[in-house]
């Protein structure tokens, strides 16, 4: 325990004498590592220290939060007595006797980030780039890179609860570059999870770098994208970006707080086709985005948004259960670091299998196009519109895939899109990611089947 | 904000011939409140610092990061850049930089600036909600933010470089949701002051008629047939493209064949209607006398009338090319710009309006995050504006995007206007282009 109870006590006392009625310190001592090969040589080699507090106090609706680097007492103290002066009142209710809680491990590491050395984290990345490299002489730069976490949590709130969790992350990416000296192409792809270096020993990334550098050679040749409305297939996987933007946001609890969502008040109504159930699940054993605890200590839940085209649930942390009525926190309350004021946030999202196959999908297309790699997306919360942008893309022409295309930009309104998935394949698959909003960068999953959308907005510079 | 004496730093990496060793300090307190619908809702206090080391040890760069400081710290990041070192790219002291130069002042007065606290801060942002509620009644719901921030960094390394600035301001961001029939918009606008509360909400007032036009005059707006079209783009647009263009603008890129402008020095890039400068003096959040290595900032052409003259500078880079170092070190021997002004022109955007028969005006572009790429420099992204008729700004645009490679927007440009304005540190006037559009009339 980094904070001593007599100390966390003292802190949250100090916090509530202005008559708050919750108060919790975060306290965050994360080491980073990143190993990244470039230019056919170390690139970089750093690590990062991160280590710090943060208190926030709640009365009603209201939130008060501050956060700093100087672990003295003293400085803690200052903090709390600060933020308390944000509110005007008497003491209302003491801090019960702080006693540490239990829960389960959903994310069990196999090999620590110190079992390999550093020569051999680097071989390991050496080998990848070789074989992007020998692919093909068009290929002219590589970047290969490590990311490791250790991160250990500690969270004391008012109501005598102290959660302690310790979160390992292991993230490999790779970049390949192509050039056929008229112009560049890049292909990406980044398998990470919640686990240790067995990471390093279940991923084939000389495969992974295999394939990204086939990817960007081939964009090279690729055609411009079409333009205006059409049907699209999104892949399985990464395509899962679609519900993460155009209705994951919108489903979170800030926006339903704000009534800002267009979803805030349909509730047990129809939002989807027939054929979307979606979910927002914090349990998936060392998923990407999975916790044991959330950074307010509540547990992670399986959370089943829609079912069968009808909205079931929001995803929801203890500020924002306090202004959505009728609601109880989700186990989505994720912030990037002790630095930012936590709320809700996704954690492993995805639309759930179908009952179509792929090849029931493409063949039902008769002029459209395939998307099968995404780099991102964004959306606008308060009117649902939304963007994602592919990375590897095909036409469809009577119901078979042809020409690779160039990437391309997908435009809509989530509550519309939404209603236009007309049919769900059964191949689910679940793809790392990091999601910015309001509490920083997150580590999300974002997931989905092949699917449908039978009219989208389509940004290609071709006809 | 005090400096803090970094000898026991530059000492202990001496004793483990740690040479050349470079730390850099950075403090900052800052507070910010939030207001939703004139309620206030948030109110936050951080306090932050940081301690970042660099060092050579046996011919390897060794890098460690810490914002914790205490009485271990000393140990905690020169033991870390030593044992990093171990494993770190190879590099020479000639990537770190002496302190022998003339550092030119920017043009900020930090005698102007003035401490703010939680109460004025609140005071303010409930005056703003209140006087941007105030002006149309088909805003449903804004939400204001604003906050003070004083920061202090210092670099030193044992070459005998010894840098520090003051970087202290106030920022703020008002976001509104409008609603008219069922029709939902949203527009929000970000503005700075390097002075007080009040010059922060004088900041905000100039911008709030702009604030609720980007919604309510998209109600009802339509999409567009798909096809080329001549476009004006607007300050804010311009800004966004031509950050990632300049991107491709390193030395590093174009050292490792990795630049589209490789071999284009002295040659024509862009329109002539062109003229980019480097800038890191001028008023703006992102203004530095040095850059990341601690090199005095320059002002330079980077392009004149379409001809690239320079490529952004590292320390690796000048030594690499045997040109003159212009202070754009962004780490690792990459370099980008700290500013950049686009010369503008005399004409008025409405004198533009009238040379246009069937266009577009581009006023706001989103998706930059993934629909523009900084390798490839082809970009498909969503975006919102007006039509342009016969010469006049007509209804309003929504659900199109543009697409293209930013390399042929810009040398398709035909006119840079006088609308000067400053977004994300490039100063930049609208300019016309054409440009491919998906809409889906």
């Amino acid at each position: 325990m980094k904070l001593s109870k007599k100390l966390a006590d003292l802190i949250l006392s100090t916090c509530l004498k202005t008559g708050g009625d919750y108060a919790e310190i975060y306290y965050q001592d994360d080491q980073v590592s990143t190993y990244n090969r470039r230019y056919k040589k170390v690139y970089a080699y750093s690590k990062k220290h991160i280590n710090g507090v943060g208190i926030r106090i709640l009365k009603g609706n209201k939130s008060v939060y501050g956060y700093t680097s100087d672990l003295s007492t003293k400085s803690l103290l200052s903090l709390a007595e600060s933020l308390s002066m944000g509110y005007q009142g008497e003491k209302e209710i003491d801090v019960p006797p702080l006693s540490v809680k239990k829960y389960k491990n959903i994310n069990p590491i196999a090999i620590p980030h110190d079992q390999m050395t550093t020569e051999e984290k680097f071989a390991y990345l050496k080998e990848a780039e070789d074989v992007a490299f020998s692919y093909s002489d068009k290929i002219c730069d590589v970047m290969a890179s490590l990311f490791e976490e250790d991160e250990h949590v500690e969270i004391y709130n008012s109501t005598g609860d102290i959660y302690k969790d310790d979160r390992v992350r292991t993230r490999l990416a790779l970049l390949c570059i192509a050039s056929d000296k008229t112009q560049f192409q890049s292909a990406f792809d980044g398998p990470g999870a919640s686990k240790g270096l067995e990471l390093l020993k279940e991923t084939d990334f000389k495969d992974v770098a295999l394939k990204c550098a086939e990817r960007a050679c081939q964009l090279l040749s690729a055609i411009d994208g079409p333009s205006g409305e059409m049907p699209v297939i999104i892949g399985n996987g990464f395509g899962g970006v679609l519900f993460h933007e155009a209705c994951g946001h919108p489903l979170e609890g800030t926006s339903i707080a704000h009534k800002t969502s267009p979803f805030f008040d349909k509730y047990g109504k129809k939002v989807a086709s027939d054929v979307v159930s979606a979910v927002d699940d914090g349990t998936i054993q060392s998923a990407w985005g999975s916790e044991n605890i959330d950074d307010e200590g509540v547990k992670p839940t399986k959370n089943i948004l829609i079912k069968d085209g009808v909205l079931v649930n929001f995803m929801v942390d203890r500020y924002n259960s306090r202004r959505i009525p009728n609601s109880v926190a989700t186990g989505s309350c994720r912030r990037q670091s002790y630095k930012y004021l936590p709320t809700t946030r996704m954690t492993n999202t995805y639309i759930d299998n179908g009952k179509s196959t792929k090849e029931e999908i493409i063949s039902s297309v008769k002029k459209g196009i395939y998307l099968s790699g995404f780099t991102g997306g964004q959306v606008d919360p308060s009117t649902d519109k939304f963007v994602f942008t592919s990375d590897v893309g095909y036409m469809v022409e009577d119901g078979k895939i042809t020409k690779m295309i160039k990437p391309v930009t997908l435009m809509g309104y989530g509550y519309d899109i939404l209603m236009k998935i007309s049919m769900v394949a059964n191949d689910l698959k679940i793809a790392p990611g990091v999601c910015g909003a309001a509490s920083g960068s997150c580590f999300v999953s974002v997931g989905q089947p092949t699917l449908l959308v039978s009219q989208i907005l389509v940004g290609g510079k071709g006809e | 904000m005090k400096k803090i004496r970094l000898n026991s730093y530059l000492e202990k990496a001496k004793e483990l011939d740690i040479k050349p060793f470079e730390i850099s300090y950075s403090v900052s307190k800052s507070i910010s409140v939030s207001v939703f619908n004139g309620e206030i809702e948030q109110q936050e206090i951080g306090n932050e610092t940081a301690l970042s080391a660099r060092g050579i040890y046996d011919g390897k760069v060794g890098l460690y990061s810490v914002d914790s400081i205490n009485k271990d710290s000393v140990d905690e990041l020169v033991n870390g850049v030593f044992s990093s070192s171990k494993y770190g790219k190879e590099e020479s002291e000639d990537s770190f930089f002496d302190g022998k130069g003339k550092y030119k002042k920017v043009k900020i007065d930090q005698k102007e600036f003035k401490e703010a606290d939680l109460s004025s801060l609140r005071e303010c942002a409930l005056q703003i909600c209140k006087e941007v509620q105030s002006r149309d009644k088909r805003i449903e719901k804004c939400e204001v933010g604003l906050s003070v921030s004083e920061g202090l960094h210092q670099k030193e390394n044992s070459l005998g470089l010894k840098v520090s600035s003051n970087r202290n301001y106030l920022t703020g961001y008002v976001s509104i949701v409008c609603s008219f029939n069922g029709d939902i918009r949203s527009s929000d606008i970000v503005f700075h002051s390097f002075k007080d509360v009040d010059d922060l909400k004088n900041e905000c007032y100039k911008k709030i008629d702009k604030l609720i036009s980007a919604s309510v005059d998209f109600f009802n707006s339509k999409s567009i047939k798909s096809k080329e079209y001549p476009v004006i783009f607007s300050p804010s647009s311009v800004s966004a493209l031509l950050s990632y263009y300049v991107d491709q603008l390193s030395a590093k890129n174009v050292l490792q064949h990795l630049s589209v402008f490789e071999g284009k020095l002295n040659t024509q890039v862009t329109s002539k209607k062109l003229t980019i400068t480097h800038t890191p003096f001028e008023k703006s959040t992102s203004a530095s006398s040095y850059d990341s290595e601690g090199v005095p900032t320059t002002e330079f052409p980077v392009i004149k009338n379409g001809v690239l003259l320079s490529y952004f500078h590292s320390l690796e880079t000048s030594k690499k090319m045997n040109e003159k170092d212009n202070g754009c070190g962004s780490g690792n021997g990459q370099a980008s710009y700290i500013s950049l002004s686009v010369k503008e022109s005399k004409k008025s955007i409405e004198e533009g309006f009238l040379k246009i028969k069937n266009g577009l005006y581009i006023t706001e572009i989103s998706g930059l995050n993934s629909g523009i790429n900084s390798q490839t420099l082809q970009f498909s992204l969503p975006c919102q504006g007006y039509h342009i008729k016969d010469g006049k700004k007509e209804e309003a645009v929504s659900m199109i995007l543009i697409s293209g490679d930013l390399q042929e927007l810009f040398s398709n440009v035909k006119e840079v206007y006088s609308d000067k304005e400053e977004s994300g540190g490039i100063f930049t006037p609208s300019l016309l282009s054409k440009v491919a559009v998906s809409g889906n009339n």
